[in-house]
């Protein structure tokens, strides 16, 4: 009996000594064994959250062609951190090349090459750099249709580029994907009411109104969706009504300002007031 | 009873030499096992030279250090980032185009027929175009700002 409790002691002082391996013994091993890869993407992953970038591009640049997505993710991370994206963008590279069908990789490549973009001066290099984030969103997205974030992404990069079809067309199909959501009513009202898509604006903003009732902005959209078809009684009068029901709302109250301005020029000129 | 238990501790035992020198390779534990308890790594050292002749990549437990970086901090780690919240739109300007400007926010002179305005002209009085929508919609209350951010009340 007594034998086996010392067996069972000793078996357990082991166990717990295989897990509590600290980083200079992790390190002492890497001496030993550079070829541990394990305690390596372990060891770097102690230094990222030490915020110990250097070390963790030091301990695994030189191995992405055996790292697993623990170790890309660290890399990259570190990367990110030492604002080196286009480092960020290599390493998510061979990521999504190694795991193709993980939209994860994708997403976090497409967020890379928008880190990009911000600190590139070069015009020319930042238009291919943001077609290469809207592929990698799309292409998150054709894996995981579901995924929203890379949608929201993929649409604000649209938007921020004015690029009005590309994000109307993914509006109407995120609102086939996820619903009516009041923000992609919103957004398609705004669009199609700034575009001139008239009918498309008078039903997309009347529905966004259903919808979100209180949110003044797209009361200002559909009103210069009526005002441009010329039914300009029914938009003087959704203009009084908002500018009565938005009175803090400095764009419905400077809406229907502009509105009641140029009406009245319009007036003066045509000889009906003086 | 009692041999019951032997029995199952030593198989215990065996079952985890044999995993820890699989896995450890020749700085595992199973050495230590092995220098201790000699009988025990006949089977261990069987088993590695079946699984795998080369010394395998240390692979521990869960790491003493903390855990692996994953994807959703990294998502997090992004969202915080300046890099990715702040509006580049300044940085477009070579590859818009001009904003679409409509009848409500047009001048008068162009609701009368004439050519569009240059949009880097200076804006004549009473010209307002509908690029101004975002500055004016930029400078009320946040909720009102419009963009794609869930920015409008849900009901």
């Amino acid at each position: 009996m007594k034998i086996m409790r010392s067996a069972l002691l000793i078996f357990i002082w082991m166990s717990l000594s295989a897990y509590a391996l600290g980083p200079s013994e992790m390190e002492a091993d890497l001496k030993a064994n550079p070829g541990h890869l394990n305690t390596r993407i372990e060891l770097a992953n102690y230094y990222l959250k030490q915020k110990s970038f250097a070390k963790v591009v030091e301990l695994l640049n030189a191995y992405t062609d055996q790292l697993n997505s623990s170790g890309f993710l660290a890399l990259a991370n570190a990367y990110s951190n030492r604002k080196e994206y286009l480092d960020e963008v290599r390493v998510l590279n061979l990521l999504t090349q190694k795991e193709p069908e993980d939209f994860h990789w994708h997403f976090l490549l497409g967020q890379a090459y928008l880190k990009e973009i911000n600190i590139q001066g070069d015009i020319t290099k930042k238009k291919d750099l943001v077609t290469s984030a809207i592929q990698s969103f799309r292409k998150a997205l054709s894996i995981q249709p579901d995924y929203k974030p890379a949608f929201d992404v993929l649409l604000t990069t649209f938007l921020q580029q004015k690029n009005n079809n590309e994000a109307r067309e993914l509006i109407q199909d995120g609102i086939s994907k996820y619903g009516a959501r009041p923000e992609l009513l919103h957004e398609i009202c705004r669009l199609d009411s700034m575009d001139g898509f008239l009918d498309s604006a008078l039903k997309s903003c009347r529905e966004a109104i259903k919808l979100s009732p209180d949110f003044p902005d797209n009361y200002v959209f559909l009103i210069q969706a009526l005002n441009d078809i010329k039914e300009e009684k029914k938009a003087d009068a959704d203009a009084v009504a908002a500018a009565k029901k938005f009175p803090k709302s400095e764009f419905v109250q400077w809406a229907a300002g502009t509105l009641f301005f140029k009406r009245n020029n319009s007036l003066r000129r045509s000889g009906g007031v003086v | 009873m009692i041999k019951m238990r032997q029995i199952m501790t030593f198989v215990l035992m065996a079952v985890w030499a044999q995993g820890a020198f699989a896995i450890e390779g020749d700085n595992g534990l199973g050495i230590h096992i092995c220098q201790a308890r000699p009988e025990l790594c006949v089977k261990a050292t069987k088993s590695v030279s079946i699984r795998d002749p080369k010394p395998q990549p240390a692979r521990r437990g869960p790491a003493s250090v903390g855990s692996s970086f994953t994807f959703a901090e990294y998502v997090a780690e992004n969202a915080a980032n300046p890099a990715l919240s702040r509006n580049i739109a300044d940085h477009q300007t070579a590859f818009v185009d001009p904003p679409i400007q409509t009848s409500l926010l047009l001048s008068d002179e162009n609701k009368n027929g004439a050519a569009p305005a240059d949009p880097n002209a200076v804006q004549q009085p009473g010209a307002v175009p509908i690029g101004v929508v975002q500055p004016q919609s930029a400078t009320i209350p946040a909720a009102n700002t419009g963009g794609f951010s869930n920015s409008g009340p849900i009901h």
